[in-house]
C-alpha cells in the first residue's frame, strides 16, 4: 500500500517535472535525435569505411591469389617445356636440342646442354639479392644470413649434378669413335652404324633428360624455397627480361658480324 | 670503317666454306693417300702421314684465327649435322677421344697377346682376313708397343684428367659471373630494359672474350695430344691412328648415312632394336 503511494506520488511529481520541463524535454528530445542520427550516421560511416577497407583487402588478397595462380602455371609451363616438349624423341631431335637455333652468341653466354644452365638460375637470384633494391623481404628478413647460406648451398649442389652430367656427356663423345664402326676394324662386329649410332644417342637422350629435369628442379627451388611470392614473381619478371636484352643483342651481332671468315691467306687447305 | 669492312670481306672468307674445303681435302685426297701407302708400304708413307697430321694442326690453326672474328658460331657451329653436333665438345673432338682411339689400338693388342698363349687360329685368321694384303709392319704395328709409349699414353691422359676439368669450371664460372653480374645491372636501372641494354651488352662481351681464352685453350688441348701421339708412335702406328680418325670424321659425313640418320622414325626414349 505504502508502496503503491510513493509510486503514484512519484509519478505525480514526475509528471510535474515534465510539465516544467516541456520546452526543455522538446528541446532535448531534438538533441538526442540528432545525436543518435550524428550516431548512426558515424556508425554507418565506420562501417562503410571497414566494408571500404574489407574491399581494398580483399582485391589485394584476390591479386596474391591471382599472382600465386600465375605463378603456379608458369611452374607448370616451365614443367611442361623443360621436362615434356624439349626432350629427344627422335635422332635428329638431339641435336636441334643440344643447339638450336638461337642466336649463337646467346647460346654460349648462357647455354648448358641446350639451355639456362640450372645453377645460373640460382646465380641470378644471388646477383639480385646482393643488389640493395631488390628483393627487398628476402633481405630485410632477420634470417637473410640463413637464406644466403641457403642459396649458397644449393648452387653447390647444383653444381655437382651439372658436373655428373658434364661427365657423362663428355664419356659418350670420348668414346663415340670406338662405338661406331666407321672403322674397317669394327664393321664385322658391330652391327650397323645407324644402329650403333641410335644407341649412343639414346645415351644421349638420357643425359639430355636428367638435365631438362634439372633445369626445372632448379626453377622450382627457386620460386617455392628460396623466395617469397612477391620475390619469386620478380625473378621470373627478371629471368625473361634478362634474356630477352641478351637475345636482341645476340640476335644483332650475328645479323652485323655475318658468318664467322677466316682469313684467305691461311685457310688453304691443300 | 666500311674500307676495313670490305677489306676484310676481300681478305677472309666463311669458315664454313674452309671447313667444306677442309673436309674434301681429308675425304678424297689425303684419306686415300695415306690408304694407299698402308696397303702398299711405300717410302711416301712417313710423308702421308704428316701432311695428314698436319692437316689437322692447320684445322685447329684456322679455328684459333677464326675465334677472333666470332668464337660463338665455332662453339655452335651451324655447318656441322646433326649427327656431328651432339658429338661436339667446346666447338670440335674431345680431346679424350684422342687418347681413347689410341688405347682400342693398345687395348687390341693385349687381348691378342692373352690369346696368343692358346693360339686361338680363328682369331688369328679373322685378322689376317682383315689385314690381308697388308705389309708385315702395319700387320704387326701395335703387336709389343713399346713401354715408351704406354707410359707417354698415361702422361698424356694424366694431363688431360687435369686440364679437361678446368676448362668446364671456366666455362661455368664465366656463366655465372655473367648472369650474377647482368642481375645486379638489372636492378640497378630498375629492370628498365633500354637503360640496362649499355652494361648487360658489355658483360656479355666480357663473356666473350673468355670463352676465346677457353677455346683457344681448347685447341691448343687438341692439337697438343695430337701432335705428342704422332711423336710418340711409329710411321705404321701413327698411319693407322689417323686413318681411325679421319674414317671417323668422314663416316659423319656421310651423305646416305645422314639420310638414313634423317628420316629414321625408330623412337629414342622407348627400348627398342634396330633392324637393318
Amino acid at each position: 500500500m505504502a508502496r503503491k503511494f510513493v509510486i503514484e506520488e512519484c509519478g505525480d511529481e514526475i509528471d510535474g517535472i515534465s510539465e516544467k520541463f516541456q520546452c526543455l524535454a522538446l528541446h532535448k528530445n531534438q538533441t538526442a535525435k540528432r545525436v543518435e542520427e550524428f550516431l548512426l550516421e558515424n556508425q554507418s560511416l565506420w562501417r562503410q569505411e571497414q566494408k571500404n577497407r574489407a574491399a581494398k583487402l580483399e582485391k589485394q588478397l584476390k591479386v596474391r591469389w591471382e599472382l600465386e595462380e600465375l605463378i603456379e602455371e608458369q611452374l607448370n609451363r616451365f614443367h611442361a617445356h623443360y621436362c615434356r616438349a624439349m626432350v629427344p624423341t627422335q635422332l635428329k631431335d638431339v641435336a636441334r636440342l643440344l643447339m638450336p637455333k638461337w642466336p649463337p652468341q646467346e647460346l654460349a653466354s648462357l647455354t648448358w646442354l641446350g639451355d639456362w644452365r640450372p645453377s645460373a638460375m640460382l646465380n641470378l637470384v644471388h646477383g639480385l639479392a646482393c643488389s640493395s633494391l631488390s628483393l627487398t623481404s628476402y633481405l630485410s628478413e632477420s634470417d637473410s644470413m640463413g637464406n644466403k647460406q641457403l642459396l649458397s648451398q644449393l648452387i653447390h649442389e647444383m653444381r655437382i649434378e651439372e658436373a655428373i652430367l658434364d661427365e657423362e656427356m663428355a664419356e659418350i663423345q670420348a668414346t663415340c669413335i670406338l662405338h661406331i664402326p666407321f672403322n674397317p676394324i669394327n664393321n664385322s662386329s658391330s652391327g650397323s652404324a645407324l644402329g650403333c649410332i641410335h644407341s649412343e644417342f639414346k645415351k644421349i637422350e638420357h643425359v639430355i633428360t636428367k638435365a631438362q629435369n634439372l633445369r626445372f628442379k632448379a626453377l622450382e627451388l627457386v620460386v617455392k624455397k628460396v623466395l617469397s611470392q612477391t620475390d619469386a614473381a620478380e625473378f621470373l619478371v627478371t629471368f625473361e627480361g634478362i634474356q630477352d636484352v641478351i637475345h636482341q643483342y645476340a640476335a644483332n651481332q650475328r645479323f652485323q658480324k655475318g658468318p664467322v671468315t677466316v682469313s684467305a691467306k691461311v685457310s688453304k687447305c691443300t | 670503317m666500311l674500307k676495313a669492312l670490305f677489306a676484310r670481306k676481300k681478305s677472309s672468307r666463311p669458315f664454313k666454306d674452309y671447313h667444306s674445303e677442309w673436309f674434301n681435302t681429308l675425304k678424297n685426297t689425303l684419306l686415300p693417300l695415306l690408304r694407299s701407302s698402308i696397303s702398299d708400304s711405300v717410302p711416301t708413307l712417313f710423308t702421308h702421314v704428316e701432311m695428314l697430321h698436319q692437316h689437322f694442326q692447320s684445322y685447329y690453326e684456322a679455328l684459333d684465327l677464326a675465334a677472333s672474328h666470332d668464337v660463338s658460331q665455332l662453339l655452335f657451329p651451324y655447318w656441322r649435322n646433326s649427327l656431328e653436333k651432339p658429338f661436339l665438345w667446346l666447338g670440335d673432338l674431345h680431346p679424350y677421344l684422342f687418347t681413347n682411339l689410341l688405347r682400342s689400338f693398345l687395348e687390341d693388342t693385349d687381348e691378342e697377346e692373352e690369346t696368343d698363349d692358346e693360339f686361338n687360329a680363328d682369331v688369328v685368321r679373322e685378322n689376317y682376313k682383315y689385314l690381308f694384303g697388308k705389309p708385315w709392319e702395319v700387320a704387326m704395328a701395335w703387336k709389343n708397343p713399346s713401354r715408351n709409349l704406354t707410359t707417354r699414353v698415361d702422361q698424356i691422359e694424366c694431363g688431360l684428367r687435369l686440364m679437361v676439368p678446368a676448362l668446364v669450371d671456366r666455362v661455368r664460372n664465366a656463366q655465372a659471373g655473367l648472369v650474377e653480374r647482368v642481375a645486379e645491372d638489372w636492378v640497378r636501372y630498375q629492370g628498365r630494359k633500354e637503360a640496362a641494354r649499355p652494361v648487360i651488352v658489355e658483360a656479355v662481351e666480357a663473356k666473350m672474350e673468355e670463352m676465346v681464352s677457353v677455346f683457344l685453350d681448347a685447341n691448343r688441348m687438341r692439337r697438343s695430344v695430337l701432335a705428342e701421339i704422332i711423336s710418340a708412335t711409329s710411321v705404321y702406328q701413327g698411319a693407322l691412328f689417323l686413318e681411325g680418325l679421319a674414317q671417323f670424321l668422314v663416316g659423319l659425313r656421310d651423305p646416305q648415312l645422314l639420310a638414313q640418320f634423317e628420316s629414321c622414325q625408330m623412337p629414342l626414349n622407348k627400348p627398342s632394336r634396330i633392324a637393318l
